[in-house]
């Protein structure tokens, strides 16, 4: 009988040795899953990411037949679907939420903060968040937009200003809260049977948070990315304020969720830095510093930075791996050259990837071997790498996943 | 762009065409012509007729109806029915409703802590509310939590501190950490925890009571405008140091403050004056009054030296005079107290912005030094109020309107703010004001 | 006019507000002010594909092209607003996917570099695509799609283009950061691009 105790130690151990650049066995492979699972599985989508039965059962199965070294959760984004529909998040459409039934979720951006309100997000941002973002966000919480700032009660005031409570809609908005704060709990509930089910079956999770750079959340989330492309030459003081001003969210995020996890490890997707949407200098004045100083903030709290590097950014590795704090971090390579950065990284920096979603959605086994060979021969050298496809599993043809897998298990031994 | 003269001249016209209904053409008059006079007081123009005779009062329309503090802050009906008849029968120029916007109901169910008030916290039952003199702000280095995010502050700390009903928001997440996905159920869930759950119903209720009492009171100054009288004052703002001082620290803690954690302070204050500057500017595009009351309290003579008062009261009060002059609005200081060393400071105001209401300040020497810039309302003294006869009030009246009214630019009230007080002085100052305030 | 073509070119937005403002009012041909933009942003262009110039500054100049426009349109009377466009190109983010972000800041460069540039929008059908090559006749149709989801769309497209016998008209260009040669071969399209100048350069090419 296979003991999954002593499975889940000798998986978790040859994950961190890998991070930390030590010797171990092999090449461990730990594939982005994304909705996979539920494609190969034969699974209807919009059923599926509202049931989190289903869910389980699906990702459970999947670590069974493939066996990674690391374990992933559908409680990432498939998981809370639930919860941004009682909301109705609008940054996001999913299947039967603004998508067809089979497809996979979308992310959509916009313009929620306009450049003249950068003062109102930098004087109070609680204000702006709550009366300006979450009902801008969250179609049910738009009419906390009429609500007055809770700095009005002061003095004899404060009761005046709870009046716009007596709004129906303002108290359909507080019982949406609600609901969703209840899913949430119920969410989370699952989240944590899964995981437990995970450890019991022998997979360690690949991280304990999430956080973002400042600069992405500008442009993600607040600016969209138009408006902070321009703002870096209308108005380089607010956008430097707005990163500043995020930054200790961002790390708080980060230390809190490890905190409750206990897994030291934190997952950074980089979404605006690449090569082509601004100069190296405005990267370097403007994207790199607050993400250094939050990936020095997370390493001083022995917590991994995970960078995701979305794109192309072969202008950026060679600063990013240059001030990496090293033995500490996993720079998660997708269209990239992953194999000029290995030059850079050797002794500093974990690398992770990445076989293209071209290879694996529309490619041969062997076109997906060839490429996995590539990797192990020349980016596994001296260890330091993780096996994983670029994107995720998405679209990818199962045989083309098999052969992914099989290829670094055969071949992947130091 | 216009100026603040021109923004503030549209508001003036709008204060005198408020669009409502009035009673009567007479009624419609009476206002218009208790405006005009308040404006031309403020503009420092002699006015066409008289002296405005202005409001400087909180509970004194109860205690003059053999009512109670305590009534009309349990009663919105009655509270209206005594206020009605008080503004009709004294013949101020305007009306102040401050006394009657501290409902008890409402305070109970919050259980209210930063004020106490009569029959609750050992007030006596005849008595006014009084303010319950606490460190609410724990710790100085909260003033930087204030500085960063006051919302945050407020909402986690602040707030479930001095309402107990509402202690389940200190189990809030912070609000700028909503943003991803991945962390939205962590960031909601705590919204679901009984407590706050718990909190956010009491508010809801709360919310509910609070809008039937504004009901009344709103009705109360829809009706008396009407009638032909204005509201003494369209919005509210404090001295950022007085909203420190007064209601985040205890009086004690804030002067220690201002030797140990100066800055700090000076911080926390320039992140409250925009929060103030928008909370009137809010008010007064809400109820047509430019006028924004602001009652001061530590800029007094005696509680801070001239240098602290230069460092730390002047700057951002100034700044929330610019803020309110700026869009148009009026500042109304209170001078409560004695301000006959802070006289410099005020007359550097912009001529014609600022109309000051002066408690126990010289009158005269302010009419020289601060006159020629600022409208001065004031100053019949609570002493002659108190243990006076009437025929005293009216010799102080027609004394105060020779020495102060000449070229305009006076409005007449009591100095100190009136509670318990004997009507028959009040209607004497009334008479009097009427009798000699003529131009 | 040299001036406004160096403004547009350095990125001097208060500069050529300004400039624009005073030429209008001094009476200048307002046609030559727009050509002095358009040389502008040939130089943008320029500065763009040497690496001096990122995507920011693409957007920008799209922003302060627009801006500039609306300015000097009202003072071309009668004047045809623009002058015969140099083609027609047909964009659409193909079925399935609703991202609109790359492919908008491609069309938008396209419009500027003198192309005119239909814009079907996002998770557009297959059918719809074919139909409008079919009446538009454009001499480019650009495929956008962010997500891996977005190769068998794509691919249906130039499939129905062959069926309808439309495929030897109309070049076919793929947009977006997942796509390289493999699916290029894949959907049997005659291009891609992962960024906005590629699409310039080879419709400049094809003429």
């Amino acid at each position: 009988m296979v003991d999954n105790k002593a499975l889940f130690a000798e998986r978790q151990k040859r994950y961190y040795d890998t991070i930390a650049l030590r010797k171990t066995d092999r090449v461990p492979i730990v594939p982005m899953v994304d909705t996979f699972p539920i494609r190969y599985y034969g699974a209807k989508m919009e059923k599926a990411i509202n049931d989190h039965g289903i869910l389980d059962d699906l990702w459970l199965r999947f670590h069974e037949e493939f066996q990674p070294d690391i374990g992933d959760t559908p409680y990432f984004i498939n998981g809370f679907f639930g919860i941004s529909s009682i909301l109705d998040f609008r940054l996001l459409k999913w299947a039967g939420h603004g998508l067809d039934d089979d497809a996979s979720y979308q992310f959509v951006e916009d313009e929620m903060m306009l450049p003249e309100q950068y003062d109102w997000f930098l004087s109070d941002p609680s204000d702006f968040m709550f009366r300006h973002m979450f009902p801008k966000v969250y179609g049910r919480l738009a009419p906390l937009a009429k609500l007055p700032p809770i700095t009005g009660s002061y003095y004899f005031f404060t009761p005046y200003i709870w009046a716009a409570l007596a709004d129906p809609d303002i108290q359909d908005a507080g019982r949406a809260l609600a609901e969703a704060a209840q899913e949430s709990m119920s969410t989370l509930g699952k989240m944590a049977h899964y995981h437990q089910a995970l450890a019991e079956a022998g997979w360690p999770l690949p991280q304990g948070a999430m956080t973002q750079a400042p600069l992405d959340i500008v442009g993600d989330y607040l600016r969209g990315i138009k408006g902070m492309l321009v703002d870096l030459r209308r108005r380089p003081e607010k956008l430097l304020a707005a990163c500043d001003k995020l930054l200790p969210h961002m790390l708080d995020l980060a230390i809190g969720n490890v905190r409750i996890s206990g897994i030291p490890i934190c997952f950074i997707p980089l979404h605006k830095c690449m090569d082509n949407f601004m100069s190296q200098a405005q990267f370097e004045k403007f994207y790199w510093p607050t993400l250094l100083e939050l990936m020095r903030a997370l390493v001083a709290e022995k917590i991994s930075p995970y960078l995701l590097i979305e794109g192309v950014c072969d202008t950026r590795l060679p600063i990013m791996i240059r001030d990496a704090p090293p033995g500490m971090c996993v720079y998660h390579i997708e269209n990239s050259d992953i194999f000029e950065a290995k030059k850079l990284a050797r002794d500093k920096v974990c690398l992770r990837g990445n076989v293209p979603a071209s290879i694996l959605s529309t490619g041969t086994p062997d076109d997906v071997r060839g490429y996995c060979k590539r990797l192990i021969d020349e980016v596994a050298v001296g260890g330091g790498f993780i096996m994983d496809t670029a994107v995720n599993l998405t679209e990818a043809r199962p045989e083309n996943v098999k052969a992914m897998f099989d290829y670094t298990k055969e071949h992947g031994a130091y | 762009m216009s100026t603040w003269q021109e923004k503030r001249q549209a508001r003036f016209e709008k204060w005198l065409e408020p669009g409502v209904p009035f009673a009567s053409p007479e009624t419609k008059a009476a206002y218009q012509g208790r405006v005009q006079r308040i404006i031309d007081a403020i503009e420092l123009r002699k006015a066409p007729d008289r002296v405005p005779v202005y409001p400087n009062y909180t509970y004194f329309p109860a205690y003059a109806y053999g009512s109670l503090p305590r009534e009309v802050m349990s009663d919105v009906r009655k509270a209206v029915e005594i206020w009605e008849r008080f503004v009709k029968e004294y013949g101020f120029d305007a009306f102040g409703i401050i006394g009657i916007i501290a409902p008890i109901p409402v305070m109970e169910a919050l259980d209210y802590k930063l004020y106490q008030w009569p029959g609750h916290g050992g007030v006596p039952e005849d008595s006014i509310y009084r303010y319950f003199e606490h460190d609410w702000l724990v710790e100085a280095r909260e003033y930087d939590d204030l500085a960063l995010d006051p919302t945050d502050w407020w909402m986690r700390q602040y707030i479930p501190r001095f309402c107990g009903a509402l202690s389940g928001f200190t189990k809030l997440p912070n609000f700028t950490e909503f943003m991803e996905l991945p962390n939205l159920a962590g960031f909601l869930a705590p919204f679901g925890l009984p407590e706050v759950q718990e909190s956010l119903r009491k508010l809801m209720e709360v919310g509910s009571m609070t809008l039937e009492w504004m009901g009344a009171v709103g009705g109360l100054i829809g009706k008396l405008i009407c009638d032909g009288f204005p509201t003494s004052a369209g919005g509210f703002a404090k001295a950022p140091f007085d909203t420190l001082s007064d209601t985040f620290r205890s009086f004690k803690s804030a002067m220690l403050d201002l030797r140990r954690n100066g800055d700090r302070m000076i911080a926390a204050m320039e992140t409250l004056a925009p929060l103030a500057i928008k909370m009137a500017v809010q008010a007064i595009d809400g109820s047509g009054n430019p006028l924004v009351f602001m009652p001061l309290h530590k800029g007094a003579d005696g509680f801070m030296s001239q240098a602290q008062f230069e460092k730390f009261y002047w700057p951002t009060l100034r700044q929330v005079f610019d803020g309110i002059i700026e869009a148009g609005g009026v500042p109304v200081p209170f001078a409560e107290g004695g301000y006959n060393q802070r006289m410099d400071y005020m007359a550097e105001l912009p001529k014609g912005a600022v109309a000051w209401m002066i408690d126990r300040s010289d009158m005269k020497e302010l009419k020289r030094k601060v006159g020629g810039n600022c409208c001065l309302i004031g100053n019949v003294p609570s002493s002659i109020l108190h243990a006076g006869t009437p025929a005293d009030v009216d010799k102080c009246v027609k004394e105060l309107i020779d020495d102060i009214a000449p070229g305009g630019g006076f409005m007449l009230a009591t100095g100190t703010v009136t509670d318990e007080g004997r009507p028959e002085m009040i209607r004497a100052m009334v008479e009097a004001g009427l009798k000699y305030g003529k131009y | 006019m040299e001036k406004i073509t160096t403004a547009m070119a350095d990125m001097l937005e208060d500069e050529l507000m300004a400039l624009t403002d005073k030429y209008l009012a001094e009476g200048k041909d307002p046609k030559a002010i727009l050509d002095a933009y358009q040389a502008g942003m040939t130089e943008v262009g320029k500065r763009y594909e040497a690496g001096e110039y990122f995507v920011s500054e693409l957007i920008l100049a799209g922003e302060m092209m627009t801006a500039g426009s609306d300015k000097i349109k009202p003072f071309l009377k009668g004047a045809s607003e623009a002058g015969p466009t140099k083609g027609r190109v047909l964009i659409a983010t193909v079925e399935g996917d609703i991202h609109d972000i790359g492919k908008n800041i491609a069309g938008t460069i396209m419009e500027l570099a003198g192309y005119e540039v239909r814009n079907l929008g996002e998770d557009v059908k297959t059918t719809k695509i074919v139909e409008e090559v079919k009446n538009y006749k454009p001499k480019l149709v650009g495929l956008s799609g962010l997500l891996t989801l977005a190769y068998d769309p794509m691919k249906a497209v130039v499939d129905q283009l062959r069926e309808a016998g439309l495929r030897d008209q109309v070049k076919v260009l793929l947009g977006g950061s997942q796509i390289d040669d493999h699916i290029l071969k894949y959907v049997g399209a005659d291009v891609f691009a992962n960024d906005a100048m590629t699409n310039v350069n080879y419709l400049n090419s094809l003429a």
